[in-house]
C-alpha cells in the first residue's frame, strides 16, 4: 500500500476528501479546514496519513507526532522537527475516538505494519513506537507479538435503536431518574428566563464566550503537570460552521451570559456529543442542564432514526443512569523498528 | 552613546522578532490571527501575510484580553499606566521631593489625588494628568499633560488604555518612545505599537484607539527612536 502524509497546516485539502470522507463516515471534526486549526492549536504536530490500494483510499490516519522537545506552555513551532518519540493516534481535538478509518477489507494490522513503516520513514529513525487509542480487545489480539495493552477509561453509548420513541426510553430509566427527568423538562419548560439556541452550521456564534466558558472546564479537569492547551476560538469558529455540527447554547434571557454550551457531531448512525461546557454553580449555572441537554440528544436522535449516540468518556454514574452502556477501550503501544 | 547605536541597530529589532516568535508560539490569540491569516515583517507562516501586514486595531481586542494571556498562564488586565515611572522623568523635572499632584507614577514619594489639591502648594509642584483633570488646577502649576496618540500637540505623555505610557515630548521637541520597552512599526494601519517586556497580556502590534500617523526616525540630540507626522 502507497501512503500519502499530509500536514493540515500548510497541505491544501486533496482533491479526494470530500468523497473519502463520505465514504469513510468521518464526521465534521474531520473536514479539512477543522484539521488545520486544530493542528495550529495543538501542542504536537498533526499528521493525516491516507493509505492506498492502487488509487483507491483504504485508511485513513489522525496521528499526533509526540517528539522530543516537547514543551508543555508552548503550541508546536512551524517549522519544528522532533528528532525522537512516538506517534500517537487518536481522534482529530478528541481522545474519546478512534483516530482512523479502515475500509472493510483491511486488517487492524495494515496500522501496525504498514502505515508505521510509513510513518518511520517520514519522521526519521527517532520515531520509536506507535500508540493506538481506543482499541477493542479483538484489535489488540491481532497486532503482532510486541505489544503492550493497557486498558484506559471506557467509553458510553446510547443505544438509541432500542427505543422506539422518547418515551419508551424514560421506561427503562430507574424510577427516580425518570421522576427527576420529568421534573427538570418542567423546570425548562417553565423557566422563562432561559433561552435555548439549537443552531446547525451556524457562522453566527459568538465563539469568544464560549471559549471563555470552556476555561472553566479546562481549569477543572486540567492536570497540573500537563495543563490542557487553551482551545483556539478559530478552531471552534471552523467547528461550527460545518453543515453537520448542531451546537446549542443555553442563554441567561435577562443579562445574555452564557450559561451552558455544547455540540454534537452528526453522522448517519452514530453522531457523537462531544463538548460540553457550563458554567460553575457559584456563577449561575445550573447542573440540571447537563441532563437536560442529553435528553435533548437522545430525543434528536429517536426522532432521527440514529442507532447509537455516542458520548464520550467520564461522568459514568451520570452516563450509566441515564440508559447508556460502556464499552471497554484499550490503549495499543506497538515497536517501530528503526531500520 | 556607541552603545545606543548598537541597541538602536540591533538590539531593538532583535527583541522585537523574539516577542513576535514568542507570541506565535504561546499566546492563543496571535496563534490563530498570524497563523489563519499571516503577517509581515517577519513573517511567521511562508506565504500568508495578513490583512495590515499583521496589525491588529485596538478594537479587535475587545473581549479578548483572555486570549492574551500565554499558555503558561498570567494576567488579563493591562495597566493604562505602564512606563508613566520611566517616561514621565524624561520629559519633565522630577526630584524625590516633588509634589505631584494628580496622576503620580507608583512609588512616588509625594501625591495627592486632584480633589485634595492644597491651594499654595509649597516647594517643587508638578500636575499630571488628562486636558479636563488639568482645567481645574491653578494656571502657574507647572504640568504635564497625558494625550491620547490621535490628539497630540507638542507636548505632553502619549497614553493608550491597553498600552499604557508610550512616550513622551522631550526637551528637544521630539516625540519620544519608552526606548527600549516599546517598540514601534510602520504598518498600513499606522504606527503599531509593541510592548516588549510585559509577559501578559502580551500585546503585539496594537494600533491604538484612534489610530497612529507618523513614522519613527532617530533623534539627532538623544539618537533614540522618535515619533514624527
Amino acid at each position: 500500500m502507497k501512503a500519502e502524509i499530509f500536514d493540515p497546516r500548510t497541505d491544501p485539502e486533496p482533491e479526494y476528501w470530500a468523497t473519502l470522507r463520505a465514504t469513510a463516515g468521518l464526521r465534521a471534526d474531520w473536514a479539512w479546514e477543522v484539521l488545520a486549526a486544530q493542528a495550529w492549536g495543538a501542542r504536537s504536530a498533526q499528521l493525516i496519513t491516507v493509505l492506498f490500494d492502487g488509487t483507491t483510499p483504504k485508511a485513513v490516519v489522525n496521528a499526533a507526532w509526540l517528539g522530543a522537545p516537547l514543551h508543555r506552555f508552548s503550541f508546536t513551532g512551524a517549522t519544528s522537527r522532533p528528532w525522537v518519540g512516538a506517534v500517537h493516534v487518536r481522534g482529530p481535538g478528541s481522545g474519546a475516538v478512534p483516530g482512523w478509518w479502515l475500509a472493510d477489507d483491511v486488517p487492524i494490522t495494515a496500522l501496525t505494519e504498514t502505515y508505521a513503516r510509513a510513518m518511520r520513514r517520514e519522521l526519521g529513525p527517532g520515531c520509536l513506537a506507535l500508540v493506538l487509542r481506543q482499541v477493542t480487545a479483538d484489535q489488540a489480539a491481532q497486532a503482532g507479538r510486541l505489544k503492550v495493552v493497557r486498558p484506559t477509561e471506557r467509553i458510553w453509548t446510547f443505544p438509541v435503536h432500542e427505543w422506539s420513541d422518547p418515551e419508551a426510553w424514560l421506561m427503562k430509566l430507574s424510577r427516580s431518574r425518570r421522576s427527576n427527568l420529568r421534573g427538570i423538562f418542567r423546570r425548562v419548560r417553565e423557566n422563562d428566563g432561559l433561552e435555548i439556541r439549537i443552531e446547525t452550521g451556524t457562522t453566527t456564534l459568538d465563539e469568544v464566550r464560549v471559549i471563555e466558558a470552556m476555561r472553566w472546564n479546562d481549569d477543572k479537569y486540567g492536570g497540573k503537570l500537563i495543563p490542557r492547551v487553551r482551545v483556539l476560538s478559530g478552531y471552534l469558529r471552523a467547528l461550527v460552521a460545518q453543515p453537520d455540527v448542531h451546537s446549542t447554547s443555553y442563554i441567561d434571557r435577562a443579562t445574555g451570559d452564557l450559561i451552558a454550551f455544547g455540540t454534537a457531531l452528526d453522522h448517519p448512525t452514530v453522531p457523537i456529543v462531544r463538548s460540553w461546557t457550563q458554567r460553575p454553580a457559584s456563577e449561575g449555572g445550573a447542573k440540571y442542564l447537563y441532563f437536560y441537554h442529553l435528553s435533548k440528544q437522545v430525543e434528536w436522535a429517536i426522532a432521527n432514526g440514529k442507532r447509537f449516540v455516542e458520548l464520550g468518556k467520564g461522568k459514568s454514574e451520570e452516563k450509566k443512569s441515564l440508559g447508556a452502556f460502556p464499552s471497554d477501550q484499550a490503549a495499543l503501544a506497538v515497536p517501530i523498528r528503526p531500520w | 552613546m556607541a552603545h545606543c547605536r548598537i541597541v538602536w541597530t540591533f538590539g531593538w529589532r532583535a527583541l522585537y522578532r523574539q516577542v513576535v516568535r514568542s507570541s506565535f508560539a504561546t499566546v492563543p490569540f496571535y496563534r490563530e490571527r498570524w497563523a489563519l491569516r499571516g503577517r509581515t515583517d517577519p513573517v511567521v507562516v511562508a506565504g500568508r501575510t495578513g490583512e495590515h501586514g499583521g496589525a491588529i486595531p485596538a478594537a479587535a481586542l475587545a473581549g479578548r484580553l483572555p486570549d492574551l494571556v500565554p499558555l503558561a498562564g498570567g494576567s488579563a488586565t493591562p495597566d493604562p499606566l505602564r512606563g508613566l515611572e520611566i517616561v514621565l522623568p524624561q520629559c519633565a523635572r522630577v526630584a524625590p521631593d516633588t509634589l505631584i499632584i494628580g496622576v503620580a507614577p507608583e512609588h512616588h514619594p509625594l501625591s495627592v489625588p486632584f480633589e485634595s489639591t492644597p491651594d499654595e502648594p509649597r516647594g517643587h509642584v508638578l500636575a499630571v494628568g488628562t486636558r479636563a483633570q488639568l482645567a481645574g488646577v491653578g494656571p502657574a502649576v507647572p504640568r504635564v499633560e497625558l494625550v491620547p496618540f490621535a490628539e497630540r500637540g507638542t507636548s505632553g505623555l502619549l497614553v493608550d488604555e491597553l498600552l499604557g505610557v508610550l512616550g513622551g515630548a522631550r526637551d528637544c521637541g521630539h516625540w519620544h518612545l519608552d526606548w527600549p520597552r516599546v517598540y514601534a512599526r510602520e504598518t498600513p494601519l499606522g504606527l503599531a505599537f509593541t510592548l516588549l517586556r510585559q509577559r501578559s497580556p502580551r500585546l503585539v502590534d496594537i494600533v491604538p484607539a484612534g489610530g497612529a500617523d507618523g513614522r519613527i526616525i532617530r533623534c539627532p540630540q538623544h539618537r533614540t527612536p522618535v515619533v514624527v507626522a
